[in-house]
């Protein structure tokens, strides 16, 4: 039978809650969803239950590979429903440079993930044979190589290198605020990720490096995205300094961490 | 199959409401909806939709047993037409029991009267088991659904039916199960991929009767089977019916001239028939 598509207003974990507890197959179905993730872990995708409460979780997603999004961190926070999983979670994107980046066209600066499984987005919805990991892989999914095509009516250039000059802003961005503000701790994270990203940010160290040095003849030039979402002027001199900066904070810190270890010795 | 036409009929096309009338004369006589911009309708609409929600969720997922009769009272006096089919019915069915209206209640009239007719008759419970354990390894083997979340739904199901075999287990377990909503709405998502599965093994047979706006099978299960809440016509019947060989008689009351009767899997050697009955939108358990 026909419906209309009424697109969920209620998507914000942080506004909306039944506040009841809960159901009988609720919990032992998020558990069943967690330890799958334990069994088989997704490449570049950390989930975090919370421990004091398994409906809640964090989830970090870091920029797949051959996208603009590469190597940066960007932090979901995710909820389920009590009657989950009958109904979908309810997910907020976190890494918006405090509510100033749109990261991606499905992907809003207020934290809202356009998805059609979460009911926020048109398309097939959400059924209860999905789970987290659908969940998280669809997100990941939305970090795609060209995300210029994400927006509705955009499946072709509008003007000529608008796909570039997109990825360019996001690549810019990512560096910006999916790295720096990660590191500098201008965005919370909970602390057993900072120890995961602050690992990868030195693994990554000489990628960034690379990236900022390819992408230095913007430097100083002002931007606007196809889609004015994002504007600004790039600015990788500045990102190359903070890089720097946090990586001789992080040696500091693990230098001191082995310290103690041979004083315990 | 080949007659699908009934379960058609009761779509009941909403003319979309425009205000072109309202420069004439006579605008006092035009009803007040008409005189509100889209906006307000939207919301009216959005008012409506909500409070039907809301007096949906007061009704038992699954109802106790009433006679047949009491659905004279849902329909007005005047009624003919619905006053006399509940009249034919109540002939070979004298009792009912309702289940909520929420869009799943096809699954879950199937399911609760399966299950109510085997606690009755315990020696047929094995033979569904090896239909269900074949859905299952179809769904992972053959269509790849997550192996995780098929095998919760299943492995929930078959606890019911072996908790029917046992000798304390009584029709209050049953209840007490359909009306748990967590525990309800899970032996319909398991169901919902029951027929799910049969659609994909007879792709090309049921892709004939699915509406040209479904390119694929899976476009079809994707939107109008496998989500919780998206109502069933004929072909989840089928799907159902066919994948378990369980014998379903539905007793169709609308608008048509009379009472019409539809039978699935009439042959069926399992000796179970469940017996609904379908009221535009929606169907409930009848009982002899």
């Amino acid at each position: 039978m026909a419906s209309v598509i009424k697109l969920r207003e209620d998507w914000d974990p942080d506004k909306h809650s039944s506040g009841l507890n809960p159901n009988t197959v609720c919990v032992s179905r998020i558990r069943r969803d967690l330890s799958s993730l334990l069994k088989d872990p997704l490449s570049g995708i950390l989930v975090i239950p919370d421990q004091d409460d398994i409906t809640k979780m964090n989830v970090l997603v870091t920029g797949p590979c051959e996208t603009p999004y590469e190597k940066g961190f960007f932090h979901f926070f995710m909820r389920m429903p009590y009657n989950y999983p009958i109904h979908p979670p309810r997910v907020k994107f976190l890494t918006t440079g405090a509510g100033s980046v749109r990261f991606n066209p499905n992907l809003y600066a207020n934290g809202k993930v356009c998805l059609s499984i979460l009911g926020t987005w048109s398309g097939p919805g959400w059924t209860p044979a999905q789970n987290v990991t659908s969940v998280v892989l669809s997100i990941q999914s939305l970090m795609c190589e060209k995300p210029y095509h994400n927006e509705p009516g955009y499946e072709f250039e509008r003007n000529k290198d608008d796909v570039r000059n997109y990825n360019i802003v996001i690549y810019h961005e990512t560096l910006r605020v999916g790295v720096c503000d990660v590191l500098e701790g201008k965005h919370p994270l909970p602390p057993n990720m900072i120890d995961v990203v602050s690992d990868s940010f030195i693994d990554f160290y000489d990628y960034y490096m690379a990236k900022i040095d390819e992408l230095m003849v913007y430097q100083g030039k002002p931007f606007r995205d196809p889609h004015g979402f994002n504007r600004g002027t790039f600015n990788f001199i500045h990102i190359r300094e903070r890089m720097g900066k946090i990586f001789k904070s992080i040696q500091k810190k693990n230098a001191k961490a082995k310290e103690v270890i041979v004083i315990d010795d | 199959m080949a007659s699908n036409t009934s379960s058609e009929e009761v779509v009941i096309p909403v003319e979309p409401v425009t205000a072109t009338d309202t420069t004439d004369a006579s605008n006092a006589d035009i009803p007040d909806y008409l005189k509100m911009s889209a906006m307000e309708h939207d919301q009216a609409v959005e008012h409506m939709k909500q409070d039907i929600e809301k007096e949906v969720s007061k009704q038992h997922l699954v109802g106790d047993i009433e006679p047949t009769s009491v659905l004279k009272t849902v329909y007005a006096n005047d009624d003919s037409v619905y006053q006399a089919k509940i009249q034919e019915i109540e002939k070979n069915y004298s009792k009912i029991r309702r289940i909520r209206q929420d869009g799943n209640c096809f699954f879950r009239s199937f399911g609760f009267s399966l299950m109510e007719q085997l606690l009755a008759n315990k020696s047929e419970i094995d033979k569904i088991k090896p239909s269900l354990t074949a859905v299952k390894t179809d769904l992972i083997g053959k269509f790849g659904y997550p192996d995780m979340t098929v095998e919760d739904f299943y492995d929930n199901f078959i606890e019911v039916l072996d908790k029917l075999k046992e000798e304390e287990t009584d029709i209050e377990y049953l209840l007490k199960t359909y009306q748990d909503s967590g525990l309800s709405d899970y032996m319909v998502c398991f169901m919902r991929l029951i027929v799910s599965v049969q659609l994909q093994r007879n792709a090309e047979f049921y892709l004939n009767f699915i509406s040209s706006k479904y390119p694929t099978i899976k476009s079809f299960l994707s939107e109008e089977v496998e989500p919780m809440y998206v109502e069933s016509d004929h072909l989840h019947i089928d799907g159902l019916s066919t994948c378990l060989n369980i014998r379903i008689i539905v007793q169709y009351m609308d608008r048509g001239m009379k009472v019409q009767e539809h039978k699935f899997q009439e042959g069926s050697p399992i000796n179970v028939t469940i017996n609904l009955l379908y009221r535009p939108g929606h169907y409930d358990i009848l009982y002899a």
